[in-house]
């Protein structure tokens, strides 16, 4: 089976030229030890692999996403590649072409958004550009799906014809001299054919080429020959190889693109002296963010309700399989473990496929880029890039999607901070247990205040952690903010689906596996050790003496409920989640905490909504909400205003729920930065709660 | 390049750029090269600039290593 790889600059059209080359047979998976995403799928009509290569400018790799292309190109030495070029952008998208030509594997240049070319005036000639590059070249309009069955007749000739040769002709004859030398050399070692480019790489000082080859005689050599060819031309070496390829190129852009002058102002330039103004960039940004919001929590919410609808008629369905009233291991499994815990988490899957619709609407419309660039002055002064702001704002919605957000981010070290950092904007699972609290323990003017405060809290902490996190663990050179702003188009209704299905699929994904694991654990830990039989038989006989008592029926229920609640408390506190609380009492009584807001706490954990629920079952309240007026006084008759902001304030700042550490460990790829997150966030959260107790308390609050 | 030197609207002339070899590289694949033309759109940080007819957002402690001739 042949492999081709998919090669290009970010925002060439890579993605949507291989979503049209391959239609919908493709899938998503990360590169082994690194948050890098390979893209692999089949061309049609073909059996030949099409694998997608990250957005890349050089074969000399700066971010990591060029570490994995040019690792890839190496290490899996595909049968040919296919470079998409933008068009209009031909010069520079030429540099990476001349690399990929200098490596040597067969490359069909495609030649997409020729539409924006045309629009700019240019004309260019395909024929000439294929003779004077000695490569097929192949022209194509991917958002209009025009050219691509040329283009995979194109691949079939050409892997036909494949043979591996490193191109170099356009470096000067030292340069070429030089090459011969070290090609010399290293083919005595290396037999992978790719002498030439290595000999190029040991030219350029790529570290990662040198760490590869062991011989010392091989390059000392090199440096030797870099120190002539510095003398020679008098400058640094990569500048001298970059004005090289350049030259070339411009000489072949010359020969091969006739323009027809145009003084109309490109819509691009239009649209950016709007959006990127000064004054109007903010507060355009500011709204596109408030409908990205709407699409996703608003739009979302009903979506949400069928998802949990759908989710409790499966339980209840199941249910129907046992006797009314009937207690079974094996139903409460079902229903409480399996079906509450993985619906529990796949009600957020309406709001992750919305916000990646959006998403991706802004990121292949080119607004994103232009995001980017509004937030990065504000950004900068916390240590992170501009993109970082899009995951926090989101993350007062939901950590989840949130988290999945940070993908945009091209550098890991602010992917990571943003990561760590976002389950500190108050999510919305959080609210009920504020909803609860504020107007149980203080007075109705203070609800509103008390709420800001609380996100504002978050927020501050946020900031304050992501400053010290780049300063420590994450500490090293700020990355200059560069990037490019890819002109406007409107994105394919194809692509954006295709786009949003692939986030959606890994989220159902982990949903049927780890989050299935986690539900049943904390189930088994909420449901065992049960009961004495002897106990639950006691509780059976009260029920039978109210039922058989000559009281009214609705006292009767009244009755009947308090039992059932009384022996849901007794059940909690008897089982390991109980255990768990009254264990870490000790531990939590600096905070003010009991064993039952700690087994609250423990609950909280697979959702932190499920906090108020637990609180509900162990007060003896039945099915409580955050508008309970039961739980609420039982609360008030407790506790105090200062453990009531402690219980606000912990949570806020611990262990997000199950669902976001599962999904940080995804997109961290690993578990050091899942429990890192975990562990740091609870620890914090203590630290800070204790302090606030502690001092309030000496306070005489 | 002093941040005085850059005006809204002037095209420059890159001479050299002054930054450690990684930096140099990857500003290298974005179409900056010695001798490259390029124009100031924005001068409100991160600057907009022009280049070879597409648009580049660079932050202004970058163009700080840029010298142009």
């Amino acid at each position: 089976m042949k492999m081709i790889a998919l090669a290009g600059n970010p925002n060439a059209g890579k993605t949507t030229v291989f979503n049209g080359l391959t239609g919908t047979r493709q899938h998503v998976g990360n590169y082994p030890g690194v948050t890098v995403e390979i893209k692999k799928g089949v061309i049609k009509k073909t059996d030949f692999t099409l694998v997608d290569l990250p957005g890349i400018y050089s074969l000399t790799p700066y971010s990591e996403e060029e570490r994995v292309a040019r690792n890839m190109l190496w290490k899996e030495n595909p049968d040919l590649i296919i470079n998409v070029v933008d068009s209009s952008n031909l010069e520079r998208n030429l540099y990476l072409t001349l690399q990929l030509m200098e490596f040597g594997i067969p490359v069909v240049l495609n030649l997409n958004m020729q539409d924006l070319a045309l629009a700019k005036g240019w004309k260019i000639d395909t024929k000439k550009l294929s003779q004077t590059m000695r490569l097929p070249v192949v022209e194509t309009v991917g958002h209009q799906n025009k050219g691509f069955d040329e283009l995979i007749n194109s691949v079939k000739v050409a892997l036909g014809a494949s043979k591996r040769i490193s191109q170099t002709a356009h470096f000067s004859d030292s340069v070429n001299r030089a090459l011969d030398i070290l090609e010399k050399k290293l083919s005595k070692e290396n037999a992978s054919g790719a002498s030439r480019w290595l000999a190029l790489k040991l030219l350029e000082g790529d570290q990662d080429i040198e760490q590869e080859i062991a011989n010392t005689e091989i390059k000392q050599t090199a440096r030797e020959l870099v120190t002539d060819l510095e003398k020679e031309y008098n400058k640094e070496i990569e500048t001298l190889l970059a004005e090289q390829r350049y030259k070339y190129i411009e000489g072949i852009f010359l020969q091969c693109v006739s323009s027809k002058l145009s003084f109309k102002k490109p819509l691009s330039s239009k649209i950016d002296a709007i959006v990127l103004n000064k004054y109007a960039g903010i507060p355009i940004f500011l709204i596109m963010m408030y409908l990205v919001f709407q699409l996703t929590f608003t739009v979302g919410e009903p979506m949400m309700g069928w998802v949990e609808s759908a989710f409790g008629w499966l339980g209840d369905l199941i249910a129907s399989f046992w006797p009314e009233g009937s207690e079974s291991l094996l139903k409460s499994l079902l229903v409480d473990g399996i079906i509450g815990g993985v619906g529990g988490v796949l009600v957020f899957l309406p709001n992750i496929l919305l916000l990646f619709l959006a998403i991706s609407i802004l990121e292949d419309s080119g607004y994103m880029a232009r995001a980017a660039f509004i937030m990065d002055r504000l950004m900068n002064k916390i240590g992170l890039h501009g993109k970082s702001f899009i995951p926090m704002l989101i993350g007062f919605g939901c950590s989840v999607p949130a988290i999945m957000a940070t993908r945009t981010l091209d550098n890991r070290r602010d992917r990571l901070v943003t990561m760590l950092v976002v389950p500190l904007m108050s999510c919305g699972a959080r609210l009920p247990i504020y909803a609860l609290i504020i107007p149980a323990f203080f007075p109705s003017k203070w609800h509103a205040p008390m709420l800001w405060l609380i996100y504002i809290i978050g927020i501050l902490l946020a900031i304050i952690s992501a400053k010290l996190m780049r300063v420590t663990i994450f500490k090293g050179e700020t990355v200059p903010f560069m990037m490019e702003l890819p002109p406007y188009h409107f994105p394919s209704l194809k692509g954006t689906l295709i786009h949003m299905w692939d986030r959606g699929k890994l989220y159902l994904q982990k949903a049927g596996t780890l989050i299935l694991g986690i539900s049943i654990l904390l189930w088994a830990l909420s449901t065992f050790p049960m009961l004495s039989r002897e106990r639950i038989e006691e509780y059976d006989a009260q029920r039978e003496t109210i039922v058989q008592s000559e009281l009214a029926d609705s006292l009767q229920a009244i009755q009947l409920s308090a039992l059932d609640n009384l022996q849901a408390e007794e059940s909690v506190e008897y089982s390991a989640a109980g255990r768990l609380g009254k264990f870490i009492e000790p531990v939590i009584a600096p905070m003010g905490f009991d064993w039952r807001i700690g087994t609250s706490l423990v609950g909280a954990f697979a959702a932190k909504e499920v906090f108020v629920s637990t609180l509900g079952v162990v007060y003896s309240v039945g099915d409580a909400d955050e508008e309970s007026e039961s739980l609420r006084s039982k609360l008030k008759k407790n506790y105090d205003p200062l453990i009531a902001f402690c219980i606000m304030l912990f949570s806020l700042i611990s262990a997000p729920c199950m669902a976001t550490i599962a999904v940080t460990k995804r997109e961290s790829n690993s578990w050091k930065w899942a429990m890192f997150q975990l562990i740091g966030l609870t620890l914090l959260a203590y630290f800070i709660t204790v302090a606030v107790y502690q001092i309030g308390r000496l306070a005489g609050l | 390049m002093r941040k005085n030197c850059l005006r809204k609207g002037k095209k420059h002339r890159l001479a050299s750029i002054e930054a450690s070899d990684s930096i140099v590289r990857h500003l290298n694949g974005m179409g900056f090269v010695n001798g490259v033309e390029f124009e100031i759109i924005s001068d409100y940080n991160p600057y907009i600039i022009e280049l070879k007819g597409s648009r580049l957002a660079l932050s202004a402690e970058l163009l700080q290593c840029f010298r142009v001739g």
